[in-house]
């Protein structure tokens, strides 16, 4: 690729530009707004939620409820009140969005197709056309699953999992079977899943064909590495379940029963079914995707903690190789874990006992990494910039995450704690405070990159302490109340089961001692809302009035992202880029610079000339 | 892979016998199901019937992806993209079809019932 | 801008983007697949029913074998003549493919359309038959629920345009009469005023939708419904918020963090809860209008006829009151009609009643004897007694047969047969065996034998994609069946006696629906895959002056896709239509 190549002249159309646009980062921008507006509605949902669970039977404050139409209010919110169907209704299509709309297109999509080809030195992705296709499967798979909200069933019920024979059931008195939540919800799904593998089979090639000159595999970022595991994952783990959607799909449209077992009634009748099928073959192909999404879910963020701890630590990642062998271990063993999550299905003793084993042993690869970016920190010269800050977060809000996990892996212990806010503690601790506070280094991490310009740092901090502080007491009283026995798909928080007058029903008063934590947690919720508005307003004004960089590496950062203008042209590169090292050479005794990046040429030179290959192109 | 025109005049033939193999192998799997006189194992279809169709189509299978897919002679990514996906696909199978092996609460299916 | 490695092979990996791009891409179909096939193996070790084993007619499949191979070797043929540059072979080679993938598709077509018009029946005790149903003049097969209405209810809410055309057509010429006056409100504002629609006893024009019309009718109850429920809901809502505003006013509530977080206060709550109700009798935020979900008409007796996939019945047996809730929550009520189906029967399976004994440790007495029970419950019909005597030429065949296997294989060491006849071959009159049997029957001198069920047994071409009913169930000039050559018996079962009904669709049970799944899936790769290479068949000429190499690269990544469906296939011909 020669220098003059990303001099594209000519002005594309705004929709060319901005809609379909075949441009790496601007799909990557595409993705990373989408993303962070679906974060938004679900948090919106989960909201209405929070308020039902507190204040079972008060009306949901205006405040909340203004966006919805009359009609819709008189159809779904008896009184005002969010009643237990749509309450299932907000649950089932919180986990979706935030699953599979907003944290997943935010880390990979948005980020992964940003930053890797970049970090590689690519001018694009491999095939720029799939990646906008891409695109535009996920949002057009995204809008039918929230467009559901509109139709006369209302959107999905049956929870994120989706479980038969609830699910199989969910909106089946409907005589159009298309036009019903449920099923716009499994059509979605398959969009999504078509979306994810067009994504997965560009990352990969991208990864394993377009990579510079000199950039052999272990000078790789292991954001880099993460994302070639996480492409893996989506690539093998999620044709099980566009299975499990397209059987579920047959069910509906055909009647069959695949996941319907012999001698179910409705409505005081036979259910017309053949019968013969079993729920625990669809927990089978959901789980084998859900587990390894997990980690496509935790790889992208932590892979942007990996990058910003070292920039900002100012000294190299600490046991680079041991993380990339452990990220590899990690993709590998999170295919043969997937079954710890149907421990009460009534699976057989020993298919249990090799889950649990398999479980267990992937606590050691995460642990490899977390302890490795933990022992990054030791000894570094900390820079507590804004993304370094979320980054440090990141690591004991995902440490209690993982460490909560644990007792799940253990089929006894599971037995007690299965379906109870223990599990919503759990890996909410995992993906909010963890997942989310990584992705959110991220944004502020390449936003100069992106934009030119950093983001405000007082906004920042009005956003980060009350995030940190509210979340951990919005997810902190979970575990507890899980332990107590508070079942997770409570609508009304329990109220249900407080005792009667002078009851000495065990777990009535347990219910009862417990239950005042709800309060507690749901004004968190609304306060932990409240925080994110000084990071919206970032956001959008930074772009406008933030301070702006003073070169094109304003972090002083190593990998070769930074070796583009900013922001970076199509075609990305000026030069012909070319590797000399490791991604993290970082303090360097024999430089005089505290970093050592990976595209300068090695040789005798003077600090001056270090910069010279790295000049900003003057014509864009 | 062999680029030459007489490399490629010359697997243009070994193309023609494996699909003469492969259709040859159809014929087979077929008459093992359907002629009693090669009817292994119990009478019917059993356990052995269906390794054996399996395995013929895993030898069918197999002259298919080395061959006519090129497998024979790829690249290392390829094989591990390619193999890899099939040891997970094998797991899948595996462990599916464990599942009430060694059950704690299993009789049947579901309980069953005699409608009459 | 240009993405490298687009034709060219990348030095290090040896690969071109495409190539690894199709391996991958590949690779998750792998997954795909293998998702299926652990789906199948699962349903099948885990199934609590006789598993249709061997059940699909060979031929079909085994041509459709030969195709996908034929056409697989062509495409690598395609491919090694763009490489040795020859158009015109390319051109031939690859249209050939493409033939193949149509001849594919239609074999497949016609597959399916065998399964789709054959019928399963299952009775009460779990026996099965198959067969043909009858048609009516539209070509609707004759499976209906049928009631003479006497009353039909609409839900205002949720009624179904097609279901209500369908019910006004059946009701056709009879008289309709409201059940109760129709009155419906309409808003101006927060006024509410009541407009008299229909009285009660008048009488609702069925035709088209103009005023007075049952359509018309119900559009307006349904607005009004509608807007009544907005209004109503809205009245609670606000009388909610005041008794909140006062519970927590009373308490000279402040929000106290630390009253919230020790005690939770039902008295409260309920105390808000009343209130609201006092709030809204008393008319502080207007009135609670009535707002009828549902508008009944009476019917004068007419039949409906209702697909059975619509509803519930809630008694089939002819003559009884009955009541037909449609999923629309439409509620037709009146006097159960004839709601039985006519069927040509070729099959019939004993395999899941035996099943069933067996998992309650019945002896193989009683089995036998609930299997003469069924036949004895026929009835006294033409194609009962057909039926009957076919069973006793099955059970006098199984016993030959067994004598047979015993002789020819000879025990084991315990003693026992090595080999004996397979359950299907015990419980199931088949459709071949019912056209032996009948055959044998016409003919006087012709003893029942192995050898002689063996030479009237049709064979393979003659029941190419099941059982042949042009052939042995012909129809006459008049439409109907040809008596004096009918091999199939007609009987006519009663709504009441049938478990489960369905044609040979994913419904019937997990066999099928797993065939369609995974066939109708590869089938959209075939189509998938033929597009493609199409494409390049088309238009890759421009590609192929161009750059010949790049179109061989096109056209092996698109044969590679190719090959992997033909290799799919190899797996799914034995184990769906031979094991």
């Amino acid at each position: 690729m020669s220098a003059d190549d990303h001099h594209d002249h000519h002005n594309p159309p705004f929709w060319q530009k901005y809609l379909l646009s075949t441009d790496h980062k601007m799909i990557g921008m595409q993705y990373g707004i989408t993303a962070l507006l679906f974060l938004l509605f679900g948090f919106f949902l989960m909201m209405m939620m929070r308020w039902s669970i507190a204040y079972p039977d008060e009306p949901v404050p205006t405040w909340i409820s203004w966006v919805f139409s009359d009609d819709w209010k008189a159809r779904w919110l008896t009184s005002g009140k969010v009643e237990g169907e749509t309450y299932n209704m907000f649950g089932a299509m919180h986990g979706t969005i935030m699953v599979f709309l907003g944290v997943v297109p935010l880390g990979f999509g948005a980020f992964g197709n940003y930053v890797t080809p970049l970090q590689i030195g690519a001018p694009d992705m491999a095939f720029p056309k799939l990646n906008c296709a891409s695109y535009w499967t996920y949002l057009v798979g995204g809008l039918m699953m929230c467009g559901s909200f509109f139709l006369e069933s209302g959107s999905a019920k049956s929870g994120w999992t989706n479980y038969p024979p609830l699910s199989a059931f969910a909106d089946a008195q409907h005589p159009n079977q298309f036009f019903t939540g449920q099923t716009q919800w499994l059509l979605g799904l398959v969009m999504l899943i078509t979306s994810s593998l067009l994504g997965s089979v560009n990352f990969i090639t991208t990864i394993i064909n377009l990579r510079a000159k000199g950039m052999t595999w272990m000078r790789m970022p292991f954001f880099v590495w993460a994302m070639l595991v996480t492409g893996f994952l989506l690539l093998l783990a999620f044709p099980p379940l566009e299975v499990a959607g397209i059987m579920q799909l047959v069910d509906r449209t055909t009647g069959s029963s695949f996941f319907q077992p012999t001698g179910l009634y409705t409505d005081g009748a036979a259910a017309d079914y053949a019968g013969g099928g079993s729920p625990l073959l669809y927990q089978h192909l959901f789980w084998f995707l859900g587990h390894p999404e997990v980690y496509v879910l935790l790889l992208p963020s932590i892979a942007c903690v990996a990058e910003i701890i070292p920039a900002n630590t100012r000294k190299p990642l600490w046991g680079y190789k041991s993380m990339v062998y452990a990220v590899l271990v990690l993709g590998f063993l999170s295919f043969i874990v997937w079954a710890h999550h149907m421990y009460l299905t009534g699976m057989g003793s020993s298919v249990s006992t090799f889950f649990q084993i398999t479980t267990v042993l992937i606590s050691i690869p995460s642990v490899v990494l977390i302890t490795s970016l933990l022992i990054s920190l030791w000894g570094g010269s900390i820079r507590f910039t804004m993304p370094m800050i979320w980054a440090c977060a990141f690591l004991p809000m995902f440490g209690i995450g993982g460490l909560t996990g644990l007792p799940l892996a253990f089929n006894l212990v599971d037995l007690h704690l299965h379906d109870t806010y223990y599990v919503i503690g759990h890996f909410h601790y995992v993906v909010a405070p963890g997942i989310l506070f990584g992705l959110f280094a991220g944004i502020y991490y390449w936003y100069p990159k992106m934009f030119g310009r950093y983001m405000n740092k007082t906004l920042g901090h009005f956003h980060f302490w009350p995030s940190l502080i509210f979340i951990n007491l919005v997810f902190f009283p979970m575990l507890l109340q899980g332990m107590a026995g508070f079942h997770r798909r409570w609508y009304n928080g329990g109220e249900g089961y407080l005792p009667a007058e002078g009851s000495e029903d065990v777990f009535a008063l347990t219910v009862q001692e417990w239950i005042p934590l709800n309060v507690l947690m749901s004004v968190s919720v609304f306060c932990l809302a409240a925080a994110q508005i000084p990071f919206v307003i970032n956001l959008f004004t930074a772009w406008k009035t933030g301070k702006k960089v003073e070169n094109d590496n304003p972090w002083d950062a190593t990998t070769l992202e930074w070796a583009t203008p900013t922001p970076p042209g199509h075609g990305n590169f000026t030069f012909d880029v070319a590797v000399y090292r490791g991604p993290y050479e970082y303090s360097r005794p024999d430089c005089d610079k505290d970093f050592y990046p990976q595209w300068h040429e090695p040789k005798e030179e003077t600090s001056s000339d270090l910069d010279a290959g790295i000049k900003p192109d003057e014509n864009h | 892979m062999a680029d030459s025109p007489e490399a490629i005049k010359k697997s243009i033939k070994l193309y023609f016998c494996i699909g003469m193999l492969l259709f040859m192998f159809t014929v087979l799997t077929v008459l093992v199901a359907t002629v009693p006189a090669l009817d292994f194992g119990a009478h019917g279809f059993d356990g052995i019937d269906a390794i054996i169709g399996v395995a013929i189509a895993s030898v069918k299978a197999g002259l298919v992806a080395f061959i006519f897919m090129h497998l024979n002679h790829e690249k290392k990514a390829i094989y591990w993209i390619f193999f890899g996906a099939i040891a997970f696909a094998v797991i899948l199978i595996l462990l599916f079809a464990l599942s009430f092996i060694d059950p704690i609460i299993f009789k049947g299916m579901m309980p069953d019932r005699i409608g009459q | 801008m240009e993405i490298p490695y687009i034709v060219n092979a990348r030095k290090d990996t040896g690969l071109n983007n495409s190539k690894i791009a199709i391996w991958l891409f590949l690779a998750s179909e792998v997954m795909l697949f293998g998702g299926l096939f652990s789906s199948y193996i699962f349903l099948r070790i885990y199934a609590d029913y006789p598993w249709p084993e061997r059940a699909l007619p060979v031929l079909p499949g085994l041509v459709n074998t030969f195709i996908l191979i034929a056409s697989s070797v062509t495409v690598v043929f395609a491919w090694a003549s763009l490489k040795l540059l020859q158009w015109r072979k390319f051109v031939g080679y690859m249209s050939f493919t493409l033939v193949c993938a149509v001849v594919f598709m239609v074999l497949k077509g016609f597959e399916y359309n065998a399964k789709l018009h054959h019928q399963s029946i299952q009775y009460n005790d779990w026996t099965s038959i198959e067969g043909h149903t009858h048609y009516d003049e539209n070509k609707k097969a004759d499976n209906y629920y049928t009631i003479n209405a006497t009353s039909v209810a609409f839900d205002l809410g949720s009624y179904y345009e097609p279901y209500l055309d369908t019910i006004i057509d059946s009701i056709g010429n009879s008289k309709v009469t409201a059940k109760s006056s129709i009155v419906i409100n309409d808003f101006d504002g927060d006024k509410v005023m009541r407009i008299p629609l229909v009285k009660q006893g008048e009488g609702i024009n069925l035709e088209g939708d103009d005023e007075g019309s049952l359509r018309y009718i119900l559009e307006l109850a349904k607005e009004s419904f509608i807007e009544s429920r907005r209004h109503n809901e809205q009245v609670r809502e606000s009388a909610l918020r005041k008794a909140w505003a006062n519970v927590k006013g009373n308490d000279d509530f402040r929000f106290n963090a630390v009253d919230e977080l020790t005690q939770y206060d039902k008295a409260k709550k309920e105390a808000a809860t009343e209130e609201a109700a006092a709030i809204v009798e008393s008319g502080v935020y207007g009135t609670i209008v009535p707002n009828a979900g549902a508008l009944e008409v009476v019917v004068d007796g007419a039949e409906i006829k209702i697909t059975p996939s619509w509803g519930k019945m809630s008694v089939a047996k002819q003559g009884e009151k009955s009541m037909l809730k449609l999923k629309d929550q439409t509620v037709i009520r009146g006097i159960a009609g004839d709601s039985g189906i006519s069927i040509d029967v070729d099959a019939v399976d004993h395999r899941h009643l035996v099943m069933k004994a067996r998992d309650r440790n019945y002896s193989q007495e009683k089995i036998d004897e609930m299997i003469e029970d069924w036949y004895k419950s026929l009835g006294d019909s033409k194609g009962a007694e057909k039926l009957r005597e076919h069973w006793v030429s099955h059970k006098k065949w199984r016993e030959l047969w067994a004598t047979y296997l015993k002789d020819e294989y000879g025990p084991n060491e315990d003693g026992e047969p090595k080999r004996v006849p397979t359950d299907v071959e015990w419980y199931r009159v088949t459709w071949k065996h019912m056209v032996a049997y009948e055959q044998i029957s016409r003919d006087k001198d012709i003893e029942l034998s192995l050898d002689t069920v063996k030479q009237f047994t049709p064979g393979m071409v003659a029941g190419f994609v099941g059982a042949n009913h042009g052939k042995y169930n012909p129809v006459g000039d008049d439409g109907k069946v040809k008596e004096s050559e009918r091999h199939f018996p007609v009987i006519h079962v009663a709504r009441e006696d049938i478990r489960f009904e369905s044609v040979f669709s994913p419904k019937m049970n997990n066999y099928y629906a797993i065939y369609f799944t995974v066939t109708g899936l590869h089938g959209l790769h075939v189509i998938g895959g033929a597009l493609v290479l199409g494409y390049y068949l088309f238009f890759g000429y421009g590609m192929y002056k161009e750059n010949p190499e790049w179109l061989a690269n096109r056209v092996e990544v698109g044969g590679l896709f190719w090959h992997f469906v033909d290799l799919v296939w190899i797996f799914v011909f034995p184990i769906f239509y031979l094991m």
